[in-house]
């Protein structure tokens, strides 16, 4: 009889301790080759490097301090706690730009008095941020437009305000309010977010947070298995993602309010009992021996950023779902939600692609998924212009280099990864898209002044730039028609005398799905209330007064929007129409 | 009532092809039986891998699994502040195999209760800093108990260890390598902090031990960051870029061996076509340019810089259309319907991050191969005849290994001739445990080795799932062959040594040996030294 002495493999490891560490080094890895980027937080989503624009007003120069170098400028000021207004010590200010064809960044260390002096500042452009770990970044009211220094400056008014932040803590229970251990808690806010882990008591605390609100989530560390059997009579207990206070989806739960220099205390997450449940189908279509067949996996909307998106693979290192090599797959344990799932393939000659299928995973299986695999395939296709005034100027001789702005029709994927494809549109219009993959697209045009207005895949017409080739490109052609007749809109925001600072509105296509940003537009609010949004693409928008900082949040697929339904206006755009809509700020 | 069922239904179906499990529980430290602690079996055999068969102990510590299939299975245990601590030897997560009809009746499970350690991480002002905090078992064994922390805002650390001996390691991220050093005008310094022991020492040497007990918490441990000296910078420019509107992206790879050298960082150039890569330790790097355009891409030769203190900032990369190979690809003896592609691999990450140079070969077997990074390739010919290996590859008349073939400076008009044969040599057989017993659905590694001294693991290393293995398209020659079922972390090393005292094999074209292979051990290899 052989004893159970085998090692563990380095290829295959089931134990939860194991893959953590090692899901750490890969990320750990990308830090350092990542740009610039502090790694501080590991496995923590967006690290937190306090940026501050700081800008300077034209006037107001300062001629006091030293003697004035006829050659450089200089730079004082004082960075203050913005919540209590006492200075703050050894922040670390850095002003960076671009002068004298290159980039380079200044820096200094903040005194007891919270003052900084940087000299010999070459003229130029520069920025202002500041940073002292446990402060967050205030927008100066003055704008983001930078520090503009000519030699010779002296300038000693720069003031930078930090915001202590914030924190989160409590605790992660299951049903039984039992403490669940090691589950990854993380606070999201239009602003990024950070994540944590709970502890054998089940407490968490996520600090280094702005001031704002927050969505928690807490995701229990579960390997995507099957069910699992037990003959001892016990019935496993599994636990889905989990919103606070206890939702399974972002809308279903509450937000928590973090302020500056606190911490919100003992918020209890008590985790959702699911079923296990399955989604299984097939991909087909794959010659016979296709190895390394990525499956993928999308929750939508993305409120997750990163963590709903997974590959599996069908040789080598599996994360529980692989692609068997039959084309067979099995998803255990999706937490509930609508997902998109497609798969990909790189064969040594070329793409093979399957548009990806919607799935909404509730308590039920879901089986006999198809995954039809479909070569890339080259697009050709033709530009037509409605009006003379929409063709791209003709370039008035070869430049050498070539003109950045040569006109090309883009192809802006909607549903996966295959991030598109670009084609180059010649003098008769005509263009080549290649190695285009199944899915849905975003037409866009970069040259003249115009817009896609509609387009003709084969015989069938297409209003609007989405172009669904979730078919297939082979054999087609395409038509593009570019118009000019943009639509406008433009009004007042009605703030009844309450300030509109951080505050910008916001033009949305209407029923688009989260991510992408694509037909986003915005406009600042002048100082009588007026606001303009010109040009824009006819078509259906939703219209609003937003906060500055939830525009990222929104842009990443987020739910900040809803908090403005109230104000929310939907406006429809006729091409070569200017549409008046005034607009209401949302009560604070 | 409902156990009662359960456990009738699992009598019913205790077939031939099953077998049972069971055992207890206990806590390490006081030898009293544990309860409620979730242990759970994870199937690796091939027909359900992934499946999971779980169970809880009772009072008394015991827990069961009536009915499972035979195979091989992972073994984990679970419960709030406590680690699974498996016989030494076995890793963190050992392995249990399971015959049909086998009814494991003492599988003893070990648990230890954990330790927390928390503290603070500052730096020379005394000012907390975030970052990460390891903790490194104390012994070196290839699979050991290792945790990580994130640190937070306030500096500080929590985390919870399984009890032992660690080494605290800071590890404050240090500074980017396109980070262009800072001025600074006001007399502060720049710092830099390095990765730290605790209590504050960059070398393992001077660090102190934290000795974590069952049960016990660590708190206050203040680990204070040693500065680390600026690296130098590499440095210049790209030059040759035709079209402003591609991008051009300048790749640092780092290591002392060319073919195994890995990415170290990537940056791109300014508008001028400036980078600068800083904060560089000593060592030798290999730097690339390449940059996109809309139809082709350019790319400049490899240069390797040996950086020892000083600044290397005047280098220039110069950017090139890559290289164009024709060839022809010949397979004697084949019915010529099916269609062949050759595509080249570039050692050592594959490829840009595009797909590999490749191209389909024609009726006649000619191809044409353009835009060529320069670099060190491997060949591929998909799909391979079910027996067929490359028999030769000349680049331009002088025969290659087919995955060192250096197109560093391959010409316009270069031609590569590859030949396939469909004959390879094939060993096949069953895999016999150290008694000469048929192994069956136990997991094992094979490993047909031409060369001990240079072991290509990914050509020669095969898992065989059902006690089965085989190898074909096998070039003739002769060659080492073994199998084995324990390994660790470096199993090149374990392949080397294995393969040095391993029985000596001829591999003729055309052969189709059948050869059965017992099991060898750690052991075998340390006591046989090579002959």
């Amino acid at each position: 009889m052989r004893s159970p002495r085998s090692r563990l493999g380095p290829w295959r490891t089931h134990s939860c301790v194991e893959r953590r560490d090692s899901s750490r080094r890969v990320f750990a890895l990308r830090r350092r080759a990542s740009e610039g980027v502090p790694a501080r937080h590991r496995g923590v989503r967006a690290p937190h490097w306090l940026i501050l624009l700081l800008a300077a007003s034209a006037a107001g120069f300062a001629q006091s301090g030293p003697p004035a170098d006829p050659n450089s400028a200089s730079v004082e000021g004082v960075v203050l706690n913005a919540v209590t207004g006492e200075p703050v010590l050894r922040a670390h200010v850095t002003i960076g730009g671009y002068a004298n064809g290159k980039q380079q960044s200044y820096g200094a260390m903040t005194t007891a008095e919270g003052k900084f002096s940087i000299t010999g500042l070459p003229g130029g452009n520069y920025y202002v941020q500041a940073n002292r770990l446990g402060f967050t970044f205030t927008f100066s009211q003055r704008g983001p437009n930078g520090l503009t220094l000519k030699p010779g400056d002296h300038k000693d008014d720069v003031t930078v305000k930090l915001t202590p932040t914030g924190s989160i803590a409590g605790t992660v229970v299951d049903a039984d309010g039992e403490p669940m251990e090691n589950c990854n808690v993380s606070a999201e806010s239009g602003r990024g977010g950070q994540g944590s882990q709970s502890d054998a008591q089940g407490k968490f605390r996520i600090g280094g947070l702005s001031p704002g609100k927050y969505r928690i989530k807490a995701m229990p560390d579960e390997p995507g298995t099957p069910p699992e059997i037990r003959t001892d009579g016990t019935l496993e207990a599994h636990y889905s993602q989990t919103y606070y206070p206890s939702a399974l989806d972002a809308a279903s739960g509450a937000k928590v309010s973090v302020e500056a220099g606190t911490e919100s205390a003992g918020n209890e997450i008590r985790l959702v009992r699911t079923p296990v449940v399955r989604v299984t189908g097939k991909v087909t279509g794959l010659p016979q021996g296709a190895e390394n067949v990525y499956l993928m996996v999308r929750q939508k909307p993305d409120h997750s950023r990163g963590f709903g998106f997974s590959f599996a693979m069908n040789s080598g290192w599996s994360t529980g779902a692989p692609v068997k090599k039959d084309g067979t797959f099995a998803l255990w344990r999706l937490a509930p939600g609508p997902y998109r799932i497609g798969a990909q393939w790189n064969s040594p000659t070329g793409q093979m692609a399957a548009a990806p299928v919607e799935v909404v995973v509730g308590d039920s299986n879901i089986d006999g998924i198809e995954l039809r695999m479909i070569a890339a395939a080259d697009l050709t296709g033709q530009v037509e212009y409605e009006s003379d005034d929409a063709k791209p100027a003709a370039p008035a001789e070869e430049t050498q280099p070539p003109r950045r702005n040569t006109p090309h029709v883009f192809l802006q994927g909607i549903d996966t990864t295959n991030g598109g494809a670009n084609g180059q549109v010649d003098a008769a219009g005509a263009f080549t898209l290649e190695k285009v993959l199944p899915g849905r697209y975003h037409v866009n045009w970069n040259a003249g002044r115009g817009y896609v207005k509609s387009m003709l895949l084969g015989r069938s017409e297409i209003a609007g730039q989405i172009l669904d080739l979730s078919g297939g490109a082979a054999g087609a052609t395409l038509t593009i028609v570019i118009s000019t007749q943009f639509g406008s809109v433009s009004g007042t925001v009605q703030s009844d005398g309450a300030s509109t600072a951080g505050l910008v509105v916001v033009l949305m296509p209407d029923g688009q799905e989260s991510g992408g940003g694509t037909g986003f537009q915005s406009s600042s609010i002048g100082a009588d209330g007026s606001y303009s949004v010109n040009p824009v693409i006819p078509g259906t928008y939703k219209l609003a007064v937003i906060a500055q900082d939830d525009i990222n949040g929104i842009l990443q697929g987020g739910d900040e929007w809803d908090a403005y339904a109230p104000v929310t206006e939907i406006v429809t755009i006729h091409a070569g129409e200017k549409t008046t809509q005034d607009l209401k700020i949302l009560a604070r | 009532m409902h156990r009662a069922a359960l456990l009738l239904a699992c009598c019913a179906c205790l077939g031939a092809q099953t077998a049972a499990i069971e055992g207890v529980v206990v806590n390490q430290a006081t030898g009293r039986p544990m309860a409620g602690v979730h242990v759970r079996f994870l199937s690796m055999s091939s027909a359900a891998e992934g499946q999971p068969y779980g169970a809880i102990s009772n009072a008394a510590g015991h827990f069961s699994i009536a009915s499972l299939p035979a195979g091989t299975y992972s073994a984990e245990a679970r419960q709030h502040g406590f680690f699974y601590m498996p016989p030494k030897g076995q890793g963190l997560v050992p392995r249990v195999s399971l015959k049909a009809g086998q009814h494991l009746a003492d599988f003893k499970i070990e648990m230890a209760q954990g330790a927390t350690i928390s503290g603070r991480i500052i730096d020379d002002n005394g000012d907390p800093v975030q970052a990460g905090v390891r903790a490194d078992a104390e012994s070196e064994r290839a699979v050991s108990f290792g945790r990580w922390a994130n640190g937070d805002e306030r500096g500080e650390f929590h985390m919870s260890v399984a009890p032992g001996k660690y080494y605290l390691v800071a590890e404050p991220g240090g500074r980017g390598m396109n980070q262009v050093p800072e001025i600074r005008t006001d007399g502060s310094i720049d710092a830099i902090y390095g990765e730290t022991y605790y209590p504050s020492s960059a070398v393992k040497g001077k660090a102190v031990l934290v000795e974590a007990a069952a049960g016990a918490e660590l708190t206050g441990l203040e680990i204070h960051l040693v500065r680390q000296v600026r690296g130098a910078s590499i440095g210049g420019v790209v030059t040759g870029a035709t079209d402003a509107a591609g991008g051009t992206t300048v790749m640092l790879l780092q290591g002392d061996d060319p073919r195994h050298m890995g990415l170290a960082s990537g940056s791109g150039s300014d508008r001028d076509g400036h980078f600068l890569l800083t904060n560089l330790q000593p060592g030798t790097y290999r730097l690339l340019a390449w940059h996109r355009n809309d139809k082709t891409n350019l790319y400049s030769q490899p240069m390797d810089v040996h950086l020892e203190g000083a600044d290397v900032t005047n280098l220039n990369l110069v950017l090139a259309p890559g290289g164009e190979l024709t060839g022809k690809l010949e397979m004697p003896g084949s019915p010529g319907t099916e269609k062949l592609s050759v595509s080249l691999e570039l050692s050592p990450f594959g490829s840009f991050g595009e797909p590999p140079p490749s191209a389909e070969a024609d009726q006649s077997g000619a191809f044409r191969i353009a835009n060529i990074a320069p670099g060190t390739y491997g060949v591929k010919v998909t799909p391979m005849p079910e027996n067929g290996y490359l028999k030769s590859v000349r680049l331009d008349g002088v025969e290659t290994p087919d995955d060192e073939l250096d197109l560093s400076r391959v010409a316009q008009g270069s031609s590569l001739k590859i030949v396939v044969s469909r004959n390879g040599g094939q060993v096949s057989g069953r895999l016999l445990d150290k008694d000469g017993e048929p192994l069956g659905a136990m997991p094992a590694m094979v490993a047909l080795v031409a060369d001990p001294k240079e072991i290509k693991l990914d050509r020669s290393l095969k898992m065989a799932e059902d006690g089965t293995y085989r190898f074909q398209g096998i070039r003739p020659g002769k060659y080492r062959l073994l199998a084995f079922d324990e390994w660790g972390a470096d199993v090149l090393e374990m392949v080397k040594k294995l393969a040095a005292s391993a029985e000596e094999i001829e591999i003729k074209e055309g052969d189709r040996k059948v050869k059965d292979l017992k099991l060898v051990g750690k052991e075998d290899a340390d006591a046989k030294p090579s002959q």
